[in-house]
């Protein structure tokens, strides 16, 4: 059963014993919760910096297990890529490259520095006849090689929407409106959980530091 | 009767891949197909020569595996109008092996004649000597690089006539191409080629070549 903004809403004035007047404003929350679920998506996407940060190393990116791609799953999608001269621009919702093929063969991320020695190689030179393909990163946007190539299709990981607890006014007061909120899109047990992270941030707002140890904790053990 | 999975050149990349990954290859993995490939070729030429010497020593008599050998028809014989002899290239330079195992014949065809004599090999470094020496009739043919020489004893134009010869083949055509070579060779072109690719794997990384060990810089791995 998918939960709803306002269930995630109830669970978080419940969490903190607050009431929706005085307590944790639904715009507050919406700050907030938008602002933890960004942060467990990085989690779940791979902070190098809490790690080991050798430039081959352990743990630099996403761990693509099996549990990490399931919490995930809501925002893994794909789109086509036009290329334009070489260039094709990411998505608007872009976080993460999961993958990239152009007529279904891998394209190869290579470096900077390593443009010249490709476009130089005898054993896999760029090439639409060969299906060799390359790209390097920048800005918001690709460059692959060979820059004939036309379409590319990206497997990514989408940035998830902002929540809204949407209301309409009655009798002076803000009631939830599920027309004109827009619900998270993450598991339930995920929604759960981040919205108890949340209680970090919350805890700084409130100077509340049984709030904020308990939403660290959840940070680190999920519980 | 066609087996399960054709044994091709790609399959033995693919499998090579397969193994040192333990799983399909992400677009991550830095040795290509191609790569691969010269490293299988590389190994089976190895092992070619390897497995002719070792069974030379073990039955007293130098062999050329025959799972090993291609016949082509080379490119069009062209007159060298200052020697006079007639040359093609080869589709690969003969293997380290005695002439008559690198190249096991040669030899004209054509359907209205059919298939003519064998040509007489001779080793490049004897041309001078049997220069000047009674010559056997028929066509004599030696062998520079890639480069076949080909001189009939009576001066026969060869010209238009198609050419082949018969050798050990160890580079590949395409990726798809069947693999011509015992089965029992794989085994140690597999693990030839593993051996150098893991040691090629486990050797640390910089980088940005900034000679900064790693884990002394927080620039990630692509």
């Amino acid at each position: 059963m998918a939960i709803s903004v306002n269930d995630i809403y109830m669970f978080a004035l419940d969490l903190i014993k607050k009431n929706q007047a005085g307590g944790l404003k639904p715009s507050s929350f919406q700050y907030q919760w938008n602002d933890a679920q960004s942060s467990y998506m990085d989690d779940l996407l791979g902070r190098f910096q809490l790690r080991s940060n050798g430039k081959t190393g352990l743990n630099t990116g996403l761990i693509e297990d099996e549990t990490i791609l399931q919490k995930i799953s809501p925002f893994i999608t794909n789109a086509t890529v036009t290329i334009t001269g070489g260039n094709g621009n990411k998505p608007a919702d872009f976080v993460y490259r999961l993958g990239l093929r152009i007529n279904g063969y891998d394209c190869y991320k290579i470096n900077y520095n390593q443009i010249a020695s490709v476009n130089a190689s005898v054993i896999d030179p760029p090439s639409a006849t060969t299906n060799t393909y390359y790209f390097i990163e920048y800005l918001g946007y690709y460059t692959f090689l060979p820059s004939s190539v036309t379409s590319a299709t990206l497997d990514y990981v989408a940035q998830p929407a902002d929540v809204v607890w949407g209301y309409t006014i009655v009798s002076g007061r803000e009631v939830y409106n599920s027309g004109t909120s827009t619900q998270p899109q993450w598991g339930v047990n995920s929604c759960r959980e981040i919205t108890k992270r949340m209680l970090a941030n919350l805890g700084v707002a409130y100077k509340d530091t049984d709030f904020e140890n308990f939403g660290r904790q959840v940070q680190t053990v999920g519980e | 009767m066609a087996s399960l999975i054709a044994y091709t050149k790609k399959q033995l990349v693919q499998r090579l891949r397969q193994d040192i990954l333990n799983d399909f290859p992400s677009s991550e993995f830095n040795v290509t197909e191609n790569e691969t490939l010269l490293y299988i070729d590389q190994a089976l030429a190895f092992n070619i020569v390897g497995q002719v010497f070792q069974g030379a020593k073990v039955l007293g008599n130098i062999a050329m595996p025959e799972s090993y050998l291609t016949t082509y028809q080379t490119t069009a014989l062209v007159k060298d109008n200052t020697t006079g002899y007639w040359t093609t290239t080869l589709p690969q330079p003969p293997l380290s092996l005695p002439l008559g195992y690198s190249i096991s014949r040669g030899y004209f065809a054509q359907q209205l004649n059919g298939v003519s004599q064998e040509v007489i090999w001779i080793k490049a470094k004897r041309v001078s000597r049997r220069n000047v020496m009674p010559r056997q009739p028929g066509v004599h043919g030696w062998v520079e690089g890639s480069t076949v020489y080909l001189d009939a004893s009576n001066g026969t134009s060869l010209y238009g006539i198609p050419f082949y010869v018969t050798m050990a083949k160890s580079r590949t055509d395409t990726i798809d191409e069947t693999m011509n070579l015992p089965d029992d060779a794989i085994e140690l072109i597999f693990n030839n080629v593993k051996q150098k690719l893991i040691s090629r794997m486990q050797m640390p990384k910089d980088i940005i070549a900034d000679d900064i060990s790693q884990g002394a810089t927080n620039i990630t791995n692509k």
